[in-house]
């Protein structure tokens, strides 16, 4: 396990194999949160356009939605809206 | 630079009768509203020095780092552009970073947790309804970032006002300098990756301006430490000497020990370290610029430079000046390092540990004269500083710079010349 870490998050970072295939594992130490990603997600990240990145950092669009928005992960937009140039 | 009408503005004219061609005024160096005048004029305004492009090497990278008491985070985009923003949220004014350096792409204030691009640009905020949704970013803004931001040899400087000299006019002939330092790179590059040692003093910044180029003082606040190094440096700031004392323009001044350095003619002399403790250096530096120009180079050695305000290149360490207040000065040190230069770097590692280390004996010298300085100036008689130490000798060299012996309080009175200029 790798820790990937700043001031203003911390994950840890392994490769799973409990399952029939490898995959990413992350988990955020500071809510014990975990994510996995397997290779066509990983490989989707790497060619996802920077908007999509840019557009997935703002934090009301997953963790700290209003509640009256609905659930926070299935209802990520999609495309996600287009962030500031 | 327009100069203030001295009748229409009493301030300009009472700092003009406080900074004279041969002397200044005691309160120069302790009245706040002075320091208030120069923060604004001088600090917000000229060009200043914050870091180098060494310090971000990757995408992302970030540092922290003063321009004067403000407090900005120097950044490396994803595309390698450097920026340099203010460190306080534009939501309700909290420092967004606290960590000295880091690599992240994007930055959340830790108060409510907006979050911003390295760039300054806001990404969003936590639970947007409360602004109407996200459409209300484009209306809100980001981090603020400082008007000018340019670059000379890795060297970034900024400036907080959107108009003025460019950075290459400012630097003027100050800029030779830095080439002069970094071609002692056999790639001509410096690399400031050895660490920072911040040293506090209790005294107004410009008594360490001025000292960093007075000459006077080497032999008799430094002689412990030139006694026990060996080093002949000391010697060299006598009237004896041929180096000079030169005013760069600008307020921008030097030490120059170059002339000595070509007298002795031994390459890497000035840093006192023989070629055969360095041999891949030497062999590096004959490879990259041909025998005769390296062995130039490393006679001619590093500038000993004062670039106004707040950068100060010693031969092998590097300073920035960061005011605090009108009595509280913060010196940042680092021990210079060249681009494929590693067995250099080791050493030079080693006497900057021994002369502005925590326990160094060079700095800890100067701040005690820095502090003893500040408090002398509080008493009341005489009320003046004297400035006139070689100017019935002084001359112009060359290029047209004023100089002076090695000893000459030349530099002085250009820093202040300078100061005059912005100042009123
Ligand atoms: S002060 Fe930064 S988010 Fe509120
Ligand atoms: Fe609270």
């Amino acid at each position: 396990m790798d820790v990937v870490a700043s001031e203003f998050a911390t994950v840890s970072v392994s490769v799973d194999d409990h399952g029939n295939g490898t995959r990413l594992r992350l988990e955020d130490l500071r809510t014990g949160t975990v994510r996995f990603l397997d290779a066509l997600e990983l490989e989707s990240i790497v060619w996802a356009p920077e908007s999509w990145m840019r557009a997935l950092l703002d934090p009301s669009q997953h963790r700290w939605r209003d509640a009256d928005r609905g659930p926070a992960q299935e209802s990520m937009p999609e495309p996600p809206e287009e962030p500031p140039a | 630079m327009t100069t203030t009408d001295v009748d229409t503005d009493p301030e300009a004219a009472r700092i003009r009768s406080l900074v004279l061609p041969d002397r200044v005024h005691g309160s120069i160096y302790t009245d706040p509203d002075v320091y208030a005048r120069e923060l604004e004029r001088i600090w917000y305004t000229t060009w200043v020095y914050v870091g180098h492009a060494s310090e971000v090497p990757e995408p992302n990278d970030y540092v922290r780092k003063t321009i004067g008491p403000q407090q900005v985070v120097m950044t490396r985009d994803k595309t390698g552009a450097i920026h340099v923003l203010h460190n306080r949220c534009s939501h309700r004014g909290n420092l967004v970073c606290d960590a000295e350096r880091g690599n992240a792409g994007s930055f959340r204030c830790p108060y409510h947790g907006w979050t911003f691009a390295n760039t300054g640009d806001l990404l969003g905020f936590p639970f947007n309804q409360g602004y109407g949704g996200s459409s209300a970013r484009a209306q809100l803004p980001g981090l603020a970032t400082a008007p000018r931001v340019e670059s000379y040899r890795g060297f970034v400087f900024a400036s907080l006002s959107p108009d003025g000299p460019t950075l290459r006019e400012h630097l003027g002939a100050a800029a030779e300098r830095l080439d002069r330092l970094c071609r002692l790179s056999p790639s001509g590059e410096v690399e400031l990756t050895a660490g920072w040692v911040r040293h506090e003093v209790t005294a107004n910044w410009k008594m360490l301006v001025e000292n960093e180029t007075d000459g006077y003082h080497p032999q008799f606040v430094h002689s412990s430490i030139f006694s026990i190094s060996g080093s002949g440096i000391g010697a060299l700031y006598s009237d004896k000497s041929t180096a000079v004392t030169r005013a760069l323009g600008g307020g921008h001044t030097e030490n120059d020990l170059s002339p000595e350095f070509r007298r002795l003619g031994v390459p890497m002399g000035w840093a006192g370290t023989p070629e055969a403790k360095i041999p891949d250096y030497v062999a590096a530096m004959r490879d990259a610029y041909g025998t005769d120009t390296a062995d130039e180079i490393m006679i001619d050695g590093s500038p000993h430079v004062m670039i106004f305000p707040n950068l100060f290149v010693a031969e092998i360490q590097l300073f920035q000046i960061q005011p605090l207040a009108v009595d509280r000065t913060v010196q940042h040190v680092t021990a210079i390092q060249f681009a494929g230069a590693p067995d250099l770097n080791r050493r030079l590692v080693t006497q900057c540990v021994g002369s502005v280390g925590p326990a160094g004996m060079l700095l800890a010298d100067d701040a005690e004269m820095y502090e003893r300085n500040q408090r002398g100036v509080a008493q009341r008689r005489p009320e003046w500083l004297d400035l006139t130490r070689g100017l019935h000798r002084e001359r112009v060299d060359d290029d047209g710079h004023t100089i002076g012996t090695a000893t000459d309080e030349t530099s002085m009175r250009a820093m202040w010349r300078h100061y005059l200029e912005l100042m009123t």
